[in-house]
C-alpha cells in the first residue's frame, strides 16, 4: 500500500451526529490546492472523515481565487 | 430585460415550446397516473379537494419536461414577473403573489422543489429563509442551459439584485451573510467545462461549474472565518453581473493528511474531470514540478502517472460516493508550500 501525503484540506464545518456517536464529529470541508504563495483554489468538497491520518494542522489565513 | 418582466402586468410563458418557432398550444396530457384527488371538508357545508402526488426526487441531471425550464435566462424572467400564465406540457398554470392555480387542478411539478420558482415578490425578508430560497434557486439554475458560458452570473443578476436587499453584499454568486456555509457546494456532475474555458467565476463560486448540489444543514459550526472579499466586476455599472476577478481571504485550520488507498486500478470516467483540471496551465506547472517526483518508474508519462494515482484514490472512495467527491491528493511538498 502506497502512501501519498500532502492533501491540502481545509475543514470548514463540523456538527455532531446524534444517531451515531461512534462517528463523533463529522466534518465537512473543502479540498484545496495551491495556486500561488498563500493562494489556493477550491477543487472540491468532502464530507466525513475518510481513511486518512492528519499529520499537521496549521491555523492561517489563505486566499482562495 | 428584468425590468420588462417585472413591470409587465402579466407574462405568458410558452413553457412547452422548444424554441421561438415551436407552437405551444398542443394537446396536454394530464399527470393523472401518479396523482390522486382527495376530497375534504372546508366548512360544515363546503367541500374542497387537494391533489396529492408522491414525492419523487429528481437529480439535477434529470431535465424537466418543459423546455423553457431548461434555459438559464428564463428562470429570472419567470421569477421577476408579477403574474404568469404558463402553457406547460401537462397543464395551464397561473401564478401570482398570492396563489397558484392549474387547469382542472392538474399538476405541473416541473422542478424538484415545487413551487419553485416562486415569484420574486414572494421573497422572504428573513435572511435565513432568503438564503435557503437562494440555494434552492441555484440547484435549479446551475443545471440550466445557456448558449454563452460567461452568462452564468449575468443571467441571474436581476434576482441577485433583489436578494441583496435581504442578504447584503454579493460576491460572485455568494452572499456575505453566512458565506462560509455557502462555500460547501458540491458539483453534481463531472466538471469538464472548467478546463480551457474563459474565466467566468472564482473557483470558490458555484458559478465556476455547472450543476451543483448544496447542503445547508442546521446545527453546524463554522471552523473558519471570512477575513475579506474582493470582487472586480467586468462592468462597474453591473455589480451583480459578470466578474473578471474575485477572491476571498479566510482564516481557519488547514489540515495536511496522508491518505490510505487501495492497490489496483482500471480506467474510470472519474478521471475525466481531474485530467481537465490538470490541463489548466497553472496546474500543469504545479504537477510537472511536484507530481513527477513521486511517480512510479513504470509509468511512461506524467499524464499517465496522474491518471493512475487519481484512480487509485477514486477506487477507495467509490464505495461511498455520497461521502467523498472530487477528491484529489497531492504530494506533501506542495502542502508545505502554503
Amino acid at each position: 500500500m502506497a502512501k501519498f501525503v500532502g492533501l491540502v484540506l481545509l475543514l470548514l464545518r463540523r456538527h455532531w451526529n446524534p444517531e451515531n456517536e461512534e462517528l463523533g464529529r463529522v466534518y465537512r470541508g473543502l479540498v484545496l490546492i495551491p495556486a500561488g504563495p498563500g493562494i489556493v483554489r477550491r477543487i472540491g468538497t468532502f464530507e466525513g472523515l475518510g481513511e486518512y491520518d492528519i499529520e499537521d494542522v496549521v491555523e492561517q489565513e489563505i486566499t482562495i481565487v | 430585460m428584468a425590468q420588462i418582466y417585472s413591470n409587465a402586468y402579466i407574462t405568458i410563458l410558452a413553457s412547452n415550446a422548444g424554441d421561438a418557432a415551436h407552437g405551444f398550444l398542443a394537446h396536454r396530457d394530464a399527470l393523472g397516473a401518479s396523482s390522486a384527488r382527495i376530497p375534504f371538508r372546508i366548512a360544515p357545508n363546503r367541500f374542497g379537494s387537494i391533489t396529492a402526488r408522491r414525492y419523487e426526487y429528481r437529480s439535477p441531471s434529470v431535465k424537466p419536461d418543459n423546455p423553457l425550464s431548461t434555459r438559464a435566462w428564463a428562470l429570472q424572467e419567470h421569477m421577476m414577473a408579477s403574474r404568469t400564465l404558463a402553457y406547460t406540457k401537462h397543464t395551464l398554470e397561473w401564478r401570482c403573489a398570492t396563489t397558484m392555480m392549474s387547469l382542472n387542478d392538474s399538476l405541473n411539478l416541473d422542478l424538484n422543489y415545487a413551487p419553485v420558482p416562486k415569484l420574486i415578490s414572494q421573497l422572504s425578508t428573513n435572511p435565513e429563509e432568503a438564503l435557503l430560497e437562494w440555494s434552492r434557486i441555484l440547484e435549479d439554475y446551475s443545471g440550466r442551459y445557456m448558449s454563452i458560458q460567461s452568462d452564468k452570473l449575468p443571467a441571474i443578476a436581476a434576482l441577485a439584485e433583489r436578494f441583496a436587499a435581504v442578504l447584503g453584499h454579493y460576491y460572485a454568486g455568494l452572499w456575505r451573510y453566512d458565506l462560509i456555509k455557502q462555500l460547501c457546494w458540491v458539483a453534481a456532475i463531472l466538471q469538464e467545462q472548467r478546463a480551457g474555458n474563459p474565466y467566468r467565476a472564482p473557483s470558490w463560486s458555484w458559478a465556476s461549474v455547472n450543476e451543483i448540489s448544496l447542503w445547508y444543514n442546521d446545527g453546524e459550526e463554522d471552523c473558519c472565518n471570512l477575513v475579506s472579499a474582493e470582487v472586480l466586476p467586468k462592468n462597474a455599472q453591473v455589480p451583480f453581473g459578470e466578474v473578471v476577478y474575485a477572491s476571498i481571504k479566510i482564516r481557519g485550520k488547514v489540515y495536511i493528511a496522508s491518505v490510505r488507498g487501495l492497490e489496483g486500478f482500471e480506467p474510470t470516467h472519474e478521471l475525466i474531470w481531474y485530467e481537465s483540471v490538470v490541463a489548466e496551465p497553472p496546474l500543469q506547472k504545479f504537477y510537472q514540478t511536484y507530481f513527477h517526483q513521486h511517480t512510479e518508474s513504470t509509468v511512461p508519462s506524467r499524464g499517465s502517472a496522474f491518471k493512475a494515482r487519481v484512480y487509485w484514490d477514486c477506487k477507495e472512495f467509490r464505495n461511498e460516493p455520497s461521502i467523498v467527491r472530487e477528491f484529489l491528493q497531492i504530494p506533501i511538498t506542495s502542502g508545505k508550500q502554503l
